[in-house]
């Protein structure tokens, strides 16, 4: 039993520091904060849920998400990725950003497709989402 | 094949430098019917559902502005350092399976090398591979079988020394058809892994 619950904590452990995401590419400096560590950012790392990146001047980072979610970054922006999970064997989806200040395109993968409405990206005065679950179904 | 359905796309752009602060989100094309967002502040909403239109925010406690429309070129223009950084879309490819094994078929097999000059031409790449099985059998064993055929890509790909810094093995079983049978029913179509590369 004992080994069961140790065995259950690391499970949960490896499923907490599951990657969401990887930096395709980068053009200029940025910052990652991981577990509220800054380090400058590398093409090709994995990014987490609840990392934040912040960019420089005339720097632009491209960010692929696990689902299929695209995102460019541009100057002097900070984006967070508040949760993020894409599970889609349990239909487990979350979406949640928020750009307080910067610019970014955001071009939405399978999560947009199979649960938009758990697509959010907030900024200082208001939210964006996705628009209605029962269109994309018809869609399809 | 492109199964990856590409839903909507947009910019959104907070020039904080300006005295008053506000943000604009503006719809790009992503040559699909079906490209909409929802932009919403405490006190009401607006749907931008055309291309190239946009609305703008100026405070919480404001409605956002009713959606415009921006020249497409202008918009290109502006923004073209992001568009050109924004990584391109996922590329996916299916492998099939003979029945009940996690062997390839003949033409499957000739498809691997192709695989794997996609994942070079995209590094830095993250690879999917995703394992699926028909209804032939039980659930439980088809989940197991769907892995086994996930996992024998993985270590073609690893023997032929492709880099999987970025790389997901799972299964969904017979959970997830391209065409839906009946239980116990053998589909050449099902048994196959999606190896997707980012």
């Amino acid at each position: 039993m004992k080994s069961l619950i140790i065995m259950l904590g690391f499970v949960l452990l490896a499923w907490g520091s599951q990657p969401v995401a990887f930096i395709k590419n980068v053009q200029g400096n940025a910052i990652v904060q991981h577990d509220n560590i800054p380090h400058a950012i590398q093409k090709g790392e994995h990014i987490f849920s609840g990392d934040s990146i912040q960019t420089a001047k005339n720097t632009t980072i491209g960010v692929s998400f696990n689902d299929g979610t695209r995102i460019a970054i541009g100057p002097e922006s900070v984006f967070i990725i508040d949760d993020y999970i894409f599970a889609p064997s349990q239909k487990d989806f979350h979406f949640n950003v928020t750009l307080p200040r910067g610019t970014i395109v955001f071009e939405s993968g399978k999560i947009g497709k199979l649960a938009p409405e758990k697509v959010t990206i907030k900024v200082p005065q208001g939210i964006i989402g996705i628009r209605g679950t029962k269109f994309i179904v018809e869609a399809e | 094949m492109e199964p990856l359905l590409i839903w909507s796309a947009l910019i959104l752009s907070l020039p904080f430098l300006a005295h008053e602060p506000k943000t604009t989100v503006i719809l790009l094309d992503n040559e699909s019917s079906h490209n909409a967002v929802v932009v919403k502040t405490d006190v009401g909403s607006v749907i931008v559902d055309q291309p190239y239109s946009y609305t703008t925010l100026v405070a919480q406690d404001k409605q956002p502005s009713s959606v415009e429309k921006a020249d497409p070129e202008a918009i290109h223009e502006k923004y073209a350092q992001q568009l050109n950084m924004l990584p391109t879309k996922p590329v996916s490819m299916l492998f099939h399976f003979e029945p009940g094994t996690a062997d390839l078929t003949e033409s499957s097999k000739n498809q691997v090398d192709e695989l794997i000059q996609l994942i070079s031409s995209r590094e830095p790449a993250a690879v999917d591979i995703i394992g699926h099985s028909d209804r032939a059998g039980d659930a439980d064993k088809n989940y197991l079988l769907a892995l086994e055929r996930a996992k024998m890509v993985e270590k073609y790909l690893l023997e032929h020394n492709v880099k999987l810094d970025r790389s997901s093995v799972t299964s969904y079983g017979e959970n997830d058809p391209i065409i839906p049978t009946e239980d116990g029913v053998s589909e050449p179509q099902n048994r196959r892994v999606e190896v997707i590369v980012r």
